[in-house]
């Protein structure tokens, strides 16, 4: 076979720098092809960090990782008070969320239906995909909110947010720890909710729903810094 | 001493193969390795032997560098904007990088030793587009790459993965 080939594969900074201009998804399959390509994937700060595995220094000047991270999905918020610059986890946006940044917060919108634990694959308890963080650099504060019908998504700020919580990890929010929480807060009461339903009938339904907020089945979530 | 040197100022280089070969400088210069060559060692005229690139590779890397003269020199910074915009390879580029895998090998090995970091980059990403999409199978027969995992452990990488591939 083609002995350059052999060569340059031989030289794991070539590898390196190969595996770095793949797509952060590629990034993650291309562990199977061999050890040395694995353990490169493991341990290579720069691949680390583009694969939101390993936090990027906030304060640091932009590595290759960082334009790396841009140039995958260019998602970049700037946070309000200091001039940190972050990039969201292309992986939210995979799920069809929607992400939105204002008043030094940035919000991302998550949708039941959209959820990717309702696959098999993402289900796994150690499936990789759980300690990436949510944010690049990694954000340290987390607020989680469920919003309810009876308010406009923009209108629940303030007087109609309802059952907002607030996490704080010091090593970085991981997108592990957003599922375990949105699991426990809000997917957990909402499948509740439509067991419940079911057992009631329509005019049920209606004269609870006159009397209430009913849950939208929306969540939205607010890395703060 | 930058003032007194004329464009078209000429240097030789001798490949691993014996073969001089006569460029402008401007052109050599792309290679930080012999830009910093030529400015270690002053214009003596002589000959610079280039012992890790054949003859058949050096014209390619010379191809490129011809048509990438006047851009901007390479620095040493990871500029952000150089970056950037070179999501995509450029059509000449693309053009230039259709030869076998073996030269296409080559190219990055040479770009890797005479340090143009702008052609080791249009190589790698030339290979990345070879990998990108593929099936780790398909991507091992791509470049005879052997595959050295136990079943054990492959089953739990792909496990630890799977979700990605959906």
């Amino acid at each position: 076979m083609s002995s350059s080939v052999h060569h340059a594969f031989s030289v794991i900074e070539l590898v390196a720098l190969i595996l770095l201009q793949l797509p952060l998804i590629d990034l993650f399959r291309v562990q199977r092809v061999c050890s040395r390509w694995r353990n490169i994937v493991q341990t290579f700060r720069s691949i680390q960090q583009v694969l939101f595995l390993r936090g990027l220094n906030r304060y640091a000047r932009p590595s290759a990782a960082y334009t790396s991270i841009h140039k995958l999905q260019g998602w970049f918020h700037k946070s309000g008070q200091s001039s940190v610059i972050y990039a969201i986890n292309p992986l939210i946006k995979r799920q069809g969320w929607s992400c939105d940044h204002r008043d030094g917060e940035t919000e991302v919108r998550l949708h039941q239906q959209h959820w990717f634990l309702n696959r098999r694959s993402y289900d796994r308890p150690n499936a990789s995909w759980r300690g990436m963080f949510v944010t690049q650099p990694p954000t340290k504060r987390l607020k989680l909110y469920r919003v309810f019908r009876g308010g406009m998504f923009y209108g629940v700020r303030g007087n109609e947010m309802r059952h907002s919580e607030e996490f704080v990890d010091e090593g970085g929010i991981t997108l592990g720890f957003l599922a375990e929480k949105l699991e426990e807060l809000v997917w957990k009461p909402v499948r509740a909710q439509e067991v419940e339903r079911k057992t009631l009938s329509a005019r049920e339904i209606r004269a609870r729903l006159e009397g209430y907020l009913d849950f939208e089945d929306w969540a939205y979530i607010g890395f703060v810094e | 001493m930058a003032a007194s040197t004329p464009a078209t100022q000429m240097i030789t280089l001798t490949t691993n193969d014996g073969v001089d070969m006569t460029i402008e400088r401007q052109v050599a210069e792309r290679s930080i390795l012999i830009k910093n060559l030529l400015e270690d060692v002053g214009e003596t005229g002589e000959a610079i032997p280039i012992p890790n690139v054949s003859e058949p590779v050096m014209r390619k890397v010379i191809e490129w560098c011809e048509q990438h003269k006047k851009d901007p020199p390479a620095s040493n910074d990871d500029d952000s904007d150089s970056r950037k915009k070179s999501t995509d390879i450029d059509e000449w580029d693309q053009k230039f990088m259709q030869v076998d895998q073996e030269m296409l090998f080559e190219i990055i090995l040479a770009a890797n030793y005479l340090d143009i970091k702008a052609l080791l980059d249009v190589g790698c990403k030339t290979v990345a587009n070879m990998i990108k999409g593929k099936s780790p199978e398909e991507i091992r027969k791509t470049f005879n790459i052997q595959n050295d995992f136990t079943p054990e452990e492959e089953d739990q990488i792909r496990r630890e993965n799977e979700w990605a591939e959906e």
